[in-house]
C-alpha cells in the first residue's frame, strides 16, 4: 500500500508559496549582483532562502507530528535515508573540485537535492511495499 | 509481529478504513500491521484490543510466548535482602 505524503492543503499551500520564494530570492541575488545592488539589500536577499527552508522543516515537522506512529515512523525512515544519502553525495562532491577540478556548486544545491532523493525513497518503499 | 486483526475484522465485516476510522490511525497504519511490516505501540496495541473487545494477547501474538524459567530466575534475583541495622 502505497504511504503518500498526508493530504492536507496548507501544507501544499505553504510548500509551493516557500519554493517560490526560495527560487525567487536565488534569482534576485544574481540580480541584484549584477544591478551592484547595496550590500545590506544583497545581505537581506542572502537571509531569504535560509529562512524558507527553516519554514519549509518546521512544516513539515508539524505535518509529520499530527500524523499516527506508523505514519511517522515510515515518513522518519525515509526521511533519514535521504538525509543520509544527500550528506553523502555533498561531501563526495565536495572535494572534486579541488582534487580533479570538478565544477564548482552553489551549496543550495544541496536542498533541492535532498527533496529529489526524498522522492526517490518514497516512491522506492512504495514499491517495495506494494 | 503476528496480529489477528484481518480475522477479528471479517469476523465483525468492518474494512479496514473503518477499522482506522474506530481507532484514529490511517489506513496505511492498520495494512502495515495486518502485514506484518509495523508493530504497533503498546497503546495502539490497547486501543485497537478495546476496539475488538478482546485482550492484547488475544488480538496480537506475544512473539517471546511466556517463558516460566526466566521469570523465576528474575524473581530469584530480585529478593530483598536483610540488612542489619545497630
Amino acid at each position: 500500500m502505497k504511504l503518500g505524503w498526508p493530504n492536507s492543503w496548507r501544507y501544499t499551500l505553504f510548500s509551493v508559496g516557500l519554493w517560490l520564494v526560495f527560487l525567487v530570492a536565488l534569482l534576485t541575488i544574481e540580480f541584484a549582483l549584477a544591478r551592484d545592488w547595496p550590500a545590506h539589500i544583497r545581505f537581506g536577499l542572502a537571509c531569504v532562502p535560509f529562512i524558507t527552508v527553516v519554514l519549509q522543516f518546521r512544516l513539515s515537522w508539524a505535518t509529520l507530528m499530527a500524523q499516527d506512529e506508523i505514519v511517522r515512523g515510515a515518513h522518519t525512515e525515509r526521511f533519514f535515508i535521504a538525509a543520509a544519502t544527500t550528506l553523502i553525495v555533498a561531501i563526495a562532491y565536495s572535494t572534486m573540485p579541488r582534487a580533479v577540478g570538478a565544477p564548482e556548486l552553489p551549496i543550495w544545491i544541496v536542498y533541492p537535492l535532498f527533496w529529489g532523493v526524498l522522492g526517490v525513497v518514497a516512491t522506492l518503499r512504495d514499491r517495495a511495499d506494494s | 509481529m503476528k496480529s489477528r486483526l484481518r480475522v477479528l475484522r471479517a469476523e465483525r465485516d468492518w474494512t479496514q478504513e473503518e477499522l482506522a476510522q474506530a481507532v484514529g490511525v490511517s489506513r496505511y497504519a492498520i495494512n502495515a500491521i495486518e502485514t506484518e511490516r509495523h508493530a504497533p505501540s503498546l497503546d495502539l496495541a490497547f486501543k485497537i484490543a478495546s476496539i475488538f473487545e478482546v485482550t492484547v494477547e488475544e488480538a496480537f501474538t506475544n512473539p517471546y510466548g511466556i517463558d516460566a524459567s526466566r521469570s523465576e530466575v528474575i524473581h530469584a534475583s530480585s529478593k530483598p535482602k536483610l540488612i542489619a541495622k545497630g
